[in-house]
């Protein structure tokens, strides 16, 4: 039997690819890994949850635009270090929203150039909720040159359970919820340049603070 | 079976886990998460004589001489660079009483190669692959009575001689073989007690 991880993962011969796996577990956020930040609306919390399958929990202020979020840059606009690529990379997260989809204008996850809460920015793939819209899980695509016009409705209503997502980066992007595909891109607008797993929330006016919770991640490219 | 000692890094996120100590060992060398795609991270020489610098675990060492196993993916820009992967019970891979075995990227060779050193001697066994600057995976074995090497899945050295006698730990070791910056990259390592 092989006691590699390595050998388990890669077929013989094979030069491994970037690779991310983060659990969300244990004392604190490994902040060697994460920058846990906001953009400067209202004071975010960050906190480990003391509680089975609890994972680390995201809250951002109560109040229009209050922000928070993960990735791996220090400043909320600065680049995060893209080890995946926009044509061959795949992102795998168990996420779930604590709040309504009206407490936020905007909760997302996914693959990112930038920390974002607002979905927005260049070159990004997320999957979100949006109080503007509807109250649908929906997947949003930001293209090298900032183009949202892959922007969609899955079939799911959201909910404050735990789902597991998947988005496939290749010619087309590929969105699934709890293993179902729920949404295929075209070709066109899609990102040009790498990114980094991330996630986020920008707050509506409403009285309640938005929060997320968070308990796998996995990335890598194909 | 009990479980043993097992480690694995990615090298992705926001920088270097702090369970890794960096080493200047000579000079001012830069330690650097790779902004890029399958960028891994990456250590950058100083550009003085023989500037060199490790990441390793400062001493720890957890893995048997005589019955471990590291993987790791890595690469070096074969400009004047030495570089060494693997298990060291040293962070200066470099002269007489070192325990290591690893994964040598070393210009002034012709080959990869399978380097060790028994606390007294050091020596290496050429593979057949001509040096690059792509990245390769590397798995050393350490038995009880050799010393092998797979290179990109293919077992390319065996050493039974200056074979590592004490306990080491992973350490990913680079420098400059003359007064120019020289840059080498890792993006996966994996070390386990057999």
């Amino acid at each position: 039997m092989t006691k590699s991880i390595y050998d388990q993962l890669n077929a013989n011969g094979t030069i491994a690819k970037q690779r991310f796996v983060e659990n969300f577990s244990g004392d604190a956020l490994d902040t060697d890994r994460w920058s846990a930040i906001g953009g400067g609306n209202g004071t975010p919390t960050f906190a480990m949850a003391d509680e089975i399958d609890g994972g680390f929990k995201v809250t951002a202020a109560a109040q229009d635009n209050g922000d928070a979020g993960l990735g791996s840059n220090g400043t909320w606009d600065g680049y995060n270090i893209r080890h995946f690529s926009p044509t061959g990379s795949v992102y795998i997260d168990v996420f779930k929203n604590n709040t309504a989809v009206s407490t936020a204008k905007s909760i997302c996850h996914g693959f990112g150039e930038k920390i974002r809460g607002d979905s927005g920015g260049n070159n990004s793939a997320l999957f979100r909720t949006d109080t503007r819209q509807t109250v649908k899980f929906r997947v949003r695509i930001c293209s090298g040159a900032g183009s949202q016009a892959n922007d969609a409705d899955t079939s799911m209503t959201a909910d404050l359970n735990w789902h597991s997502y998947k988005i496939e980066c290749d010619s087309t992007y590929k969105f699934s919820i709890d293993g179902v595909l729920e949404y295929t891109s075209p070709t066109t607008n899609l990102p040009t340049g790498a990114m980094a797993p991330i996630s986020g929330i920008q707050g509506s006016s409403s009285a309640t603070a938005p929060s997320y919770s968070i308990k796998y991640v996995e990335c890598y490219n194909t | 079976m009990a479980y043993k000692q097992h480690f694995i890094e990615w090298f992705s996120g926001k920088q270097l886990p702090s369970y890794w100590t960096k080493v200047d060992i000579s000079g001012t060398n830069t330690f650097a998460m790779v902004d890029s795609v399958d960028g891994g991270f990456q250590i950058t020489s100083g550009s003085g004589a023989y500037n060199r610098a490790s990441i390793w675990f400062n001493g720890k060492n957890q893995y048997a001489h005589d019955g471990s196993t590291v993987i790791a993916v890595s690469k070096f820009d074969n400009s004047a660079n030495r570089t060494f992967v693997g298990l060291s019970d040293i962070a200066d891979i470099a002269g007489v009483n070192d325990n290591f075995a690893t994964f040598s990227m070393l210009t002034t060779n012709t080959y990869f190669s399978l380097r060790t050193g028994d606390d007294t001697t050091q020596t290496l066994t050429e593979t057949d692959i001509t040096l690059d600057t792509s990245y390769h995976c590397s798995k050393v074995e350490c038995g009880s009575s050799d010393i092998k090497l797979t290179l990109d899945g293919q077992l390319k050295a065996t050493k039974t001689t200056n074979r590592p006698i004490a306990k080491m730990c992973p350490t990913f070791h680079m420098g400059t073989l003359n007064s120019s910056t020289a840059i080498s990259s890792i993006r996966y390592m994996e070390a386990y007690n057999t």
